[in-house]
């Protein structure tokens, strides 16, 4: 089968679990390659673009820039997803990534995304599922954090 | 009421109509001379005696004054036609230009009708009244008096001929022509009637189309298109309806007509045949009148068509004519503006959407502003205070007598012309001639536009007046064209438009040469060379470029024409050769056949409709089944059993797969790559000489290729295209560096746009609207809806603005008073319409109520 790696890597990202492979399989041919060497910037906090990148092999930081002083917030791996925030929404980007060694990548361009998911309607419900487990995890740790911050608030008046 | 056909025909061909005429009544006596001959080599050469015969002082022998007769035959035949082609030629000449005539005339009537009229015109129905309608009516007045006079005169001719051998058979053969002529333009008159009714059924729909594409976006979002295919298909039901009872009408008439001329002969046999018998006729006359008759027939048909023609030619020019009635004579072109002490003024005038007539002026050199909150009677009058106000001369004003500089409107969206950034911004400059180019074609053009009313004008001949227009030369237009790209921040985006152009090698080849040499420099520098190797795909005659289209890399080079790609030669016979002799036609079909069958069975499941296989496919999608047939056989019976053509199709397919963007895995790992590989040197060799190829060359500047590509020469990989930038930046340097980004801008200004400019975001359209009046130095520049705010980008705009109006006047439209706080002058528009105007920002709604003033404020 063509793009196998491709279609594993996708069926290992939570955000298309449980799509169709054969779906998936037309995703990464609509996907294009995109390599870079250590250093190198995917994407830049605060610019505009609207492509989505899959992790094929390598590793990228997520640095955030906040007041003037920039840090590593996380670390991404094979088979992790990002950007598709700006791609979906198309709202600047809210973190730098950056290649730490060679980086395989595979770009969605948010165009080509967007006629899939209407093509496929079954995989749009497949994705807003996923992503709405995400936020809804997010949620939980915020309120988990806010508990606890209430928490510290109240032990240390 | 229009004038009738017959009157604009004399009025503008008196003189080609007579010529034609006299020609006619040349060819009179010929045609009875070419009638008499036979009778006469019947009667007298070949059943005659006496000889020998005396002819013009020549004693002649009866074979000899056979040849004679004949020869003589033959010479009125010969110039029968001669007559007649001269008569179709000149008839063919002067309905062209009768034409061009109507059509010109048309156009210049509706290109001076009031701007508000011309909001009503329907493009649709006025393309269809000038283009299709009026043609035919050209081809018909070429000849309008000729043709009844020439066949009416032959059947006369022939008529008198028959009348003069025997006046029984004469009557005979004119017995039915009353009845026709007494039938047909009964029926006539009807058929009349309806192609009124069709020009206007088809107009209706002209317009109707006009409309569902002039708002296609709302129709759509209506979810109105089926309600509108079904007006048009109502619409093309009535046509077909008309038409048919037209048909059946027309066919009627031929009937009675074709009835009645066969039934001559009839008479013509059983009258004729009695008098030969009782030897009141020779059998020489007889043949003579039937073969009049047999040429009667023709001229009477003439007639007939003549007739109908005319009535339908001068049914459809009444009916188009009537829809420029109200047009009149339209108002000469402005030359001069009217001056006044204002840099713009309006006196009473009329504004489309304003109770009363308006008075108000901008100063000369301020920055007015005109507060409105209502955005059309805003563009009302600030277009008025443009002078695009009815009845300009006495309404309005200007501070300079110069028309064209003396005020330019520059809406929000402006309209991009068809044709190249340059000819965009120099549009409005275009004024008026100013220096004719002389050559033989020119005179020639000119030559004809007299002879059919039309001006002089001509597009070839120099149209800008540098010197009024405040340059010095023509370079300083230039110069100053890209100096306003530069300052309206288009510089980028016009680069970027210059490095995706072609050179024209016949005009550009210096700056080749110069971009050679900056392909050298990068590959001779070690950093560049390493990083050109990391983000592009050199070609290199040795190496496959996975980053090229499978064609590219195989023929190593690329067709000239830039409207041609190589899948277009997939079924040309040198390059199917070509391939064949390389011994690689075989794989590419397989190549072709492998990629469609990946591609329809990566696209299971996807609509039929989608716009995802357009997008990403390597064929239209409504081919499917047609590649699925290949498909089908070449499994069934292998590839090479396909026919040229099905071969074609698969190559050509193959010829577009790059396979770093595609990834499909057709080329086998590397065994296809090494077999193309293989065959470059011999397909390479076999096309060497073929002028429609350019071969890929390290060494040299390539014809088809965008400035860009040359550069690098070879294709951005893909893969990393995201990483490029700074190699792109150190590249742009040096093409600073050496004072090639000039003349790359310069490349990218005559880039053809595409239709209206599509290819121009909002924004872009916007500046190329403004450096476009700015070049024109006018004396005052009115904005309608930009920079239109008190917001800093606005205001900036509006210093820029100030900046390159040198000293003109500044109109904006502000939509409240805020927009209005840096000006120097305001004109108030209230709720109700009502004009005011004063000196500075208002504080507070009375302050311009009072404020009228003269010249205080100017200055």
């Amino acid at each position: 089968m063509k793009f196998e790696a491709e279609v594993n890597a996708l069926q290992r990202t939570p955000m298309f679990q449980g799509v169709d492979p054969s779906r998936l399989r037309l995703l990464a041919f609509m996907g294009e390659d995109r390599t870079f060497r250590d250093g190198e910037l995917i994407v830049r906090q605060g610019e505009t673009s609207d492509s989505a990148y899959l992790i094929l092999s390598g590793k990228a930081d997520v640095i955030v820039e906040f007041g003037g002083s920039s840090s590593v917030v996380a670390q991404l791996g094979q088979s992790e997803v990002f950007g598709e925030m700006a791609m979906l929404c198309e709202t600047p980007r809210t973190a730098t990534v950056r290649a730490t060694g060679e980086l395989r990548t595979l770009l969605f361009e948010r165009e080509g995304m967007l006629r899939l998911l209407r093509e496929f309607p079954e995989m749009a419900i497949e994705m807003s599922r996923s992503l709405a487990q995400r936020l809804e995890r997010t949620t939980m740790e915020l309120a988990r954090m806010r508990a606890g911050s209430s928490a510290d608030a109240s032990s240390g008046a | 009421m229009a004038e009738k056909m017959t009157t604009f025909v004399w009025r503008h061909s008196a003189r080609d109509q007579m010529l034609m005429l006299v020609l006619t009544l040349c060819s009179f006596p010929i045609i009875w001379v070419s009638l008499e001959l036979p009778k006469r080599i019947i009667n007298d050469a070949i059943d005659g005696q006496d000889f020998p015969r005396e002819l013009w002082s020549f004693s002649l022998g009866q074979t000899d004054y056979l040849i004679a007769l004949c020869a003589a035959y033959l010479a009125a035949i010969t110039a029968n036609n001669a007559i007649k082609y001269v008569q179709n030629m000149h008839r063919g000449i002067l309905g062209e230009r009768m034409l061009r005539r109507m059509r010109f005339d048309l156009f210049r009537r509706v290109m001076g009708r009031p701007l508000s009229r011309l909001r009503t015109t329907s493009p649709g129905e006025l393309v269809q009244m000038i283009s299709a309608e009026l043609a035919p009516i050209g081809d018909f007045i070429g000849a309008i008096i000729a043709t009844p006079i020439s066949q009416g005169g032959s059947f006369l001719v022939y008529l008198a001929f028959i009348l003069a051998q025997n006046t029984y058979i004469g009557l005979a053969a004119l017995a039915l022509y009353p009845v026709q002529a007494w039938l047909i333009p009964k029926l006539q008159s009807k058929v009349v009637a309806m192609i009124r009714d069709r020009l206007a059924n088809i107009r209706a729909m002209a317009r109707e189309i006009d409309e569902s594409i002039d708002a296609a976006t709302e129709l759509r979002g209506l979810r109105a298109r089926r309600w509108h295919m079904a007006i048009v298909s109502r619409q093309l039901y009535d046509n077909y309806k008309i038409r048919r009872r037209i048909f059946i009408l027309k066919f009627l008439i031929k009937f009675v007509n074709n009835v009645a001329n066969h039934l001559t002969p009839f008479f013509i046999f059983l009258i004729g045949g009695y008098f030969v018998i009782q030897g009141k006729l020779n059998i020489g006359a007889l043949t003579a009148v039937l073969i009049a008759y047999k040429d009667l027939a023709a001229p009477w048909k003439e007639l007939l068509r003549f007739y109908q023609d005319y009535s339908d030619m001068s049914a459809r020019y009444t009916s188009i004519m009537e829809n420029f009635d109200e047009d009149g004579e339209p108002e000469s072109l402005l030359d001069r503006a009217p001056v006044g002490d204002h840099a713009l003024e309006l006196k009473e005038a009329p504004v489309d959407g304003f109770p009363a007539p308006v008075s108000c002026h901008a100063p000369k050199g301020a920055m007015t502003a005109v507060v409105c909150e209502d955005a059309n009677s805003r563009s009302a009058l600030l277009q008025a205070l443009s002078g695009l106000v009815d009845d300009a001369p006495r309404r309005w004003s200007a501070a300079t007598p110069v028309l064209y500089r003396a005020a330019v409107y520059v809406p929000a969206d402006p309209r991009v012309f068809t044709g190249s950034i340059r000819s965009n911004l120099l549009h409005g400059l275009m004024f008026q001639p100013v220096e004719r180019v002389d050559s033989p074609e020119r005179v020639l053009r000119g030559r004809e536009a007299q002879l059919t009313g039309a001006p002089e004008d001509d597009t070839e001949d120099n149209w800008i007046d540098a010197q009024e227009a405040g340059y010095d030369d023509l370079d300083a237009v230039e110069t100053r064209m890209l100096d306003l790209v530069r300052r309206l921040g288009m510089e980028d985006d016009l680069y970027m438009v210059g490095l995706g152009c072609r050179l024209d090698m016949t005009r550009q080849g210096p700056l080749a040469d110069k971009l050679l040499e900056l392909r050298g420099s990068i590959a001779a520098d070690p950093d560049l060379a390493e990083m050109r190797r990391d983000f592009i795909d050199v070609f290199d005659a040795d190496s496959y470029a996975p980053n090229a289209s499978l064609a590219d890399n195989l023929f190593f080079g690329l067709p000239r024409d830039p409207n041609l790609t190589w899948a277009d030669f997939a079924d040309d016979r040198a390059v199917q050769r070509a391939l064949d002799e390389a011994g690689v036609k075989v794989m590419l079909v397989e190549v072709g056949l492998d990629l469609c069958d990946t591609l329809i069975s990566l696209f299971e499941g996807v609509a039929a409709d989608s716009d995802l296989f357009k997008r990403y496919g390597l064929f239209p999608r409504a081919e499917t089944p047609a590649v699925e047939a290949i498909l089908r056989k070449s499994k069934q019976r292998g590839p090479a059993r396909l026919n040229r053509s099905e071969q074609a199709r698969m190559m050509g397919i193959a010829f577009s797969y790059c396979s770093a963007r595609y990834r499909l895995g057709v080329m086998r790992e590397s065994e296809r790559v090494e077999a193309l590989l293989a065959a470059r040197p011999a397909v390479r060799a076999a096309l060497k000489d073929d002028p429609r190829f350019a071969p890929f060359d390290a060494d040299a500047y390539h014809p088809a290729m965008s400035i860009a590509d040359n550069i690098f020469f070879g294709p951005t990989r893909v893969e990393r295209r995201d990483s490029w930038q700074p190699f792109k930046e150190k590249v742009d340097a040096l093409v600073e560096e050496r004072g090639l980004r000039g003349l790359i801008l310069r490349a990218g200004v005559d880039q053809r746009l595409g239709e209206n400019g599509i290819a121009l975001n909002a924004l872009q359209r916007r500046k190329l609207g403004l450096a476009r009046a700015l070049i024109k130095h006018p004396s005052a520049i009115v904005l309608d809806g930009l920079a239109m705010s008190d917001s800093g980008p606005d205001q900036a705009l509006r210093a820029l603005i100030r900046d390159e109006m040198d000293g003109g006047a500044v109109i904006w439209g502000a939509a409240s008073e805020q927009g209005a706080a840096q000006a120097d002058h305001v004109i108030r528009v209230d709720a109700n319409g009502h004009v005011s105007q004063g000196c500075g920002p208002a504080s507070g709604s009375d302050a311009g109520s009072g404020g009228v003033d003269g010249g205080s404020d100017a200055g």
